[in-house]
């Protein structure tokens, strides 16, 4: 494809006075290298029929060093051959040695059966190797073939963690012949799901020890601030990365675009579902293979219902366009018909979720639009590179919305230019992680004192034996309970336990697909609007205990959009410490939200024509929290006294969204598993006070930890705004400024003298 | 954070402490007391020796003579006839699901021994002592050509495999007869469980009194191993998990002996009141003969007999027949079939008229008589089902004329 799409889209005047910035990058040739000789030549003929005659550098590097058993970090961008610089390897080891065992851990089970349909199709055209995907959706009469003659097991870490290492013994064959561990998607695995995820590992490694292997460790992850030190930490080798791409690609236009204003008084503009459908449909039209990235369920079923309607027209077969919706929830082969039909070219645009955001292939297209900034650094690179392929130009168009952060991205591009992608952080050592995982390895193998893979058990252990549930005796200790730990450890924040959606419609008993069980509260309440692939339905009846929703085809002119309020208690005080600047203290808090309204918004205005009543139970929540009081007398207290009242939760909020920001660093976590909460005055303390809670039912200590580290915390904070370049607020320090939601004019200087008063405790 | 560390662990541990004391609540019966507390049917013996030897360090074992006099035609051995020198085994474990931390520390085996029988119970007295623990019961095992256990297939085999493998040891290859199976085939259809304990009390008649309950086993092992008072030789706290040990293989015994009974009562075609004690139904016979291998002889006396029919046996039988190439005897029961309103019979018979007898318009009356006679029946049909009972009745109306 010429330029010329992207020159006339320089020429429309219409698209070009939104843009607020273009900038261009220049192609990029790819660096490529021969096969190796020694490929095995049924991998040839396989790779032949998929029109691979050579490897791009960072393939051959791969390859070179998994050869030489040495453990890897690949980064390298969104379709730049990934999956094959590992498979190529593993498969080849497999074909000369065909006892060989592959373990290959993906964080969710999409992405496993994407793997699965790459390697089929490989085992097809080649060499035939057994693929097993092992999890909780196998069929109980396909594990134990699994086990037995399975030369790649597809699994995930939840799996791994509770159904195969404690049954570690019906897997000898497997563990015994393990050659390689995969872990592809590293950088899903940041803060407490990482930490969880290390000690998984150290576990397999513990007990892979025990059968005489010692795999090669081959991670792959996106844009990522740290990949070499995330990788180090969750497999705990020395792990060499390689971080040089050798993927061709062509021109890359990143285009910054602001809808336009419809009151200019007010600053209210254009809708961003609106003005995405639009240029997409415009891209569509000149024939350009398009992808809408959208933030929210709902709002993919809308784009791709406008663009499908303003695409309509029988007498032209719509063009001879195909657009689909696509998103978690989908029956699987609803979602790998989409997946085909865009790599086959007969879909020319899909609207999605961050779902396809990464892994699955889904070939080249030429633009990407993204409907509103999708939160992170790496996502905007994540997304923006799904379009681009090799020797032709590219376009990625981030369509801003109305919040403050999607204003000061799309207003100051040099943001994210500049910006280094977030790291991950974890802490494997996390001492409520580590005693579970301690607990769990100990019904898996007895512990001897100094364990090379746990070299800080001891105290766990003799903590473990005081209260019963270890025994030491003879030298070791041994798991001395009735239960089966991993059943009670759960490595995610969120509960897979999904609602099945069921067509009704004159008569019919369908499964439409899935959603999990704090979203069906949220969009498949009774009488809600539930949007499917373009088709309308209404919600008849949601059984939260059967785990169903009934739903019937309707054409109301509306959809509706629940109104959540989050509610937080205060359990106990479990400790108390009153510093001059503010009092800090730790207990149990129940976080209860709960969908009580919903509205029910226009089709294409997305007016308000109306409310309803939502009668669902409640989500709840028991976790652990840090809460931060300002009492008078307190430096915090008294300051916070001169300030306007209405102020107050306002200024609490900046300080809590930058505490969020800084905490991870020292936390060791991410910014996702810890919440925030502000009050004016909280009913429980009778005093003005900040929330900071774990996201992980129970907690994992990051309440306790940030009490402890607070002073550091607060330094880092101050010292994070007073350095920061901003005027008035930005993604970075306080948040982005709202000149909607505040009426003070700058909200930086009153954030920075409160933090100066509480830098020193 | 050491010390929110501490709450938490301390509310795991006031949790079992709990449950020890709910499991406290028994009254506690001794070793000897086992003869007395199973309600067998036989005098009991009294044991012949109740004091633990030390054959190997850390493993402690006691043979008990059962006194079982069981005519050796009436064991059963599965399918494969009588392979030779045979025993029956169970394990007691320090935990009830079999994931790697769970630990055999009481195997016990059975034999037929000079008229009578011999259950010898391994015990393990603590972790360390697994490795010679496995050699122990490696050596038992070697002494017979197969083992009988209840559910072993599925729990008491692959734990045993995983602690050989976990401790280094060469799996012994085990000829494994599971008397579940056959068990399940006879009384699946008229029990609510297969449970040894629900077979024992509704088959075997048998009423255990102060027994311990199996689920309470792997806490008074742990228990015991935390008290750690030295009584080598007499594990008092631990007597009524061997009383328990022992009354399983005492039931076990008896079940062979009952199968064995029902073998032979079917082999020599005996009238219905062989099996009426059992509370065995046809279709409990029928599914208990159907791996041996049977003829059409069998069928007819299995139809004939005036047991219970269990449902489903309408369905099996002319099924079976029809295997066997005879489809004029399915007839009468694919006809009952129908009046009982089974679409499965009426299918049957459907295909018998339309491709047998050739008789498209008899196949044609009784389809319609069918539907009429039961409407709804197929509003409860699924798409693909309604579907091609359509177009049977398209194709049986086109070839009527």
């Amino acid at each position: 494809m010429s330029l010329s799409w992207i020159d006339q889209l320089r020429q429309e005047p219409r698209f070009v006075e939104n843009v607020v910035s273009w900038k261009i990058f220049p192609p990029r040739k790819g660096s490529f290298l021969p096969l190796p000789e020694e490929v095995h030549p049924r991998l040839k003929t396989a790779l032949e029929a998929l029109g691979i005659t050579e490897l791009y550098s960072h393939q051959r590097r791969t390859w070179d060093l998994v050869r030489e058993r040495t453990s890897v970090c690949l980064i390298t961008p969104t379709a730049s051959g990934k999956t094959l610089s590992y498979n190529l390897p593993i498969l080849q080891k497999i074909l000369e040695k065909p006892e060989t065992r592959a373990l290959y851990l993906f964080p969710t089970k999409a992405l496993s059966q994407d793997q699965q349909s790459v390697l089929n199709e490989i085992s097809l055209s080649g060499p035939k190797i057994k693929v097993a995907t092992y999890d909780g959706d196998t069929p109980v009469s396909l594990r134990a073939s699994a086990k037995q003659t399975g030369q790649i097991i597809i699994t995930n870490p939840d799996m791994l963690h509770s159904g195969i290492l404690p049954n570690h013994p019906k897997w000898i064959t497997f563990l015994k012949n393990l050659e390689f561990v995969v872990i592809d998607e590293l950088h899903s695995y940041r803060g407490v799901f990482g930490s969880h995820l290390a000690n998984v590992i150290a576990r397999l490694r513990r007990i892979l020890n025990f059968y005489g292997s010692n795999p090669v460790f081959i991670c792959c992850s996106a844009t990522l601030g740290n990949p070499g030190q995330l990788a180090k930490k969750v497999t705990g080798l020395d792990i060499t990365l390689i971080d040089e791409n050798g993927s061709p690609a062509g021109e890359k236009h990143l285009i910054t675009y602001n809808p336009p204003l419809v009151d200019r008084v007010q600053g209210i503009r254009k809708s961003t579902v609106n003005e995405a459908q639009k240029l997409g449909i415009v891209l569509l039209k000149k024939g350009i293979k398009t992808i809408v990235f959208a933030r929210s369920r709902v709002r993919v079923e809308l784009i791709a219902g406008y663009m499908n309607e303003n695409l309509r027209n029988i007498f032209t077969d719509n063009q001879g366009i195909r657009v689909e919706s696509y998103r978690g929830g989908y029956l699987p082969n609803e979602r790998r018909d989409i997946e085909r039909g865009l790599r086959e070219g007969t879909i020319h645009g899909v609207v999605s979720t961050n779902a396809l955001e990464l892994g699955i292939d889904i070939g080249g297209l030429d633009a990407s639009i993204l409907a509103g900034y999708p939160g992170s650094i790496a996502s905007v690179w994540q997304q923006s590179g799904r379009a681009g392929r090799s020797g032709t130009s590219s376009v990625a168009i981030l369509v801003a919305g109305a919040a403050p952060l999607d204003q000061y991205i799309v207003n100051h591009p040099e943001y994210f230019e500049n910006q280094a992608p977030e790291a991950g952080y974890i802490n494997p050592h996390n001492p409520f992680i580590r005693t579970d995982h301690i607990r769990c390895a100990a019904f898996e193998l007895p512990f001897s004192p100094n364990d090379t893979y746990f070299p800080d058990a001891q105290d766990y252990l003799e903590l473990l034996t005081e209260d019963g549930t270890l025994r030491f005796t003879q030298g070791r200790y041994y798991w001395a309970s009735q239960g089966y730990p991993a059943e009670g450890v759960s490595l995610r924040s969120a509960v897979n336990e999904n609602i099945v959606i069921i067509d009704t419609t004159r008569g019919k008993n369908r499964v439409l697909g899935e959603m999990d069980r704090p979203s069906a509260k949220e969009l498949i309440f009774p009488r809600a609007v539930y949007l499917h692939r373009g088709v309308q339905f209404a919600v008849l009846d949601l059984n939260l205990e059967e785990r169903r929703c009934y739903v019937e085809e309707s054409t109301l002119n509306y959809y509706t959009d629940a109104v959540t309020k989050t509610d937080l208690h205060v359990l106990t005080e479990d400790s108390y410490e009153d510093w001059k600047t503010c009092h800090g203290v730790i207990g149990d808090v129940l976080v209860r939200s709960q969908a009580t309204k919903f509205k029910k918004l226009k089709f294409h205005t997305h007016e308000n024509i109306g409310y309803g009543e939502i009668f669902l139970p409640e989500e709840e929540m028991h976790t652990r929290s840090a809460i931060l009081l300002f009492p008078p007398g307190t430096r915090g207290g008294d300051l916070l006294a001169q300030v306007e009242p209405e102020q107050v939760p306002a200024l609490l909020a900046r300080v809590g969204y930058l505490l969020r920001q800084v905490a991870p660093a020292f936390l060791l976590c991410d910014p996702g598993d810890i919440r925030t909460s502000e009050r004016l005055r909280d009913p429980h303390f009778d005093l003005p006070a900040l929330f900071f809670y774990d996201a992980y039912p129970g907690g994992t200590g990051l309440a306790e930890g940030f009490l402890e580290n607070f002073s550091l915390i607060a330094r880092a904070a101050l010292e994070q705004i007073r350095d920061c370049h901003c005027a008035d607020g930005c993604p970075s320090c306080i948040g982005p400024r709202s000149a909607e939601l505040e009426i003070i004019e700058n909200p930086k200087p009153s954030v920075l003298s409160f933090l100066r008063s509480l830098g020193e405790l | 954070m050491s010390s929110s560390l501490y709450n938490r662990l301390k509310k795991i541990k006031d949790n079992k402490v709990d449950q020890d004391r709910r499991g406290n609540k028994r009254s506690k019966v001794s070793h000897r007391d086992f003869f007395t507390s199973v309600g067998v049917r036989q005098e009991p013996l009294q044991p012949t020796n109740s004091l633990w030897k030390l054959v190997r360090p850390g493993v402690w074992e006691l043979k008990t003579l059962f006194p079982l006099a069981i005519d050796p035609n009436l064991i059963y051995h599965g399918l494969e006839g009588h392979p030779g020198n045979w025993a029956w085994f169970d394990t007691e474990t320090t935990g009830l699901s079999n994931g790697a931390g769970t630990v055999i520390f009481l195997f016990g085996i059975a034999s037929p021994r000079m008229g009578s029988w011999e259950c010898t119970q391994v015990f393990l007295e603590d972790y360390p002592y697994e490795p010679e623990f496995l050699g122990r019961i490696q050596e038992l095992i070697c002494q017979f050509d197969g083992l009988a256990s209840y559910n072993g297939s599925t729990f008491d085999l692959p734990l045993l495999r995983s602690r050989f493998i976990m401790n280094g040891l060469v799996v012994p290859e085990i000829h494994h007869l599971d008397l579940l199976r056959p068990v399940r085939r006879l009384w699946r259809d008229s029990r609510v469980s297969c449970s040894l304990g629900t077979i024992e009390h509704e088959i075997l008649g048998v009423q255990r009194i102060r027994d311990v309950a199996g689920m309470l086993i792997p806490g008074l092992y742990q228990e015991y191993l935390r008290a750690a008072i030295p009584d080598p030789g007499s594990f008092t706290s631990l007597s009524d998990v061997f009383a328990h040990h022992l009354s399983d293989h005492w039931s076990m015994i008896q079940l062979t002996q009952v199968l064995g009974t029902v073998t032979l009562a079917l082999k020599q075609k005996s009238d219905s009141s062989a099996f009426e004690e059992w509370g065995i139904t046809r279709l409990g016979l029928l599914r208990f003969l159907v791996p041996q291998g049977y003829s059409k002889n069998d069928l007819d006396y299995l139809a004939g007999l005036t047991l219970e029919q269990g449902s489903g046996f309408a369905q099996l039988l002319p099924r079976l027949l029809i295997g066997l190439g005879d489809y004029s005897s399915s007839l009468p029961w694919l006809k009952a079939g129908v009046g009982d309103g089974s679409l499965w019979s009426l299918e049957r018979l459907l295909i018998y008229y339309e491709h047998r007898e050739k008789n498209p318009s008899k196949a044609l009356k009784e389809l319609e008589d069918y539907w009429a006679i039961h409407p709804d029946s197929r509003m409860r049909l699924s798409q693909a089902q309604g579907a091609r009972w359509n177009s049977r009745h398209q194709r049986l109306r086109r070839k009527s004329g």
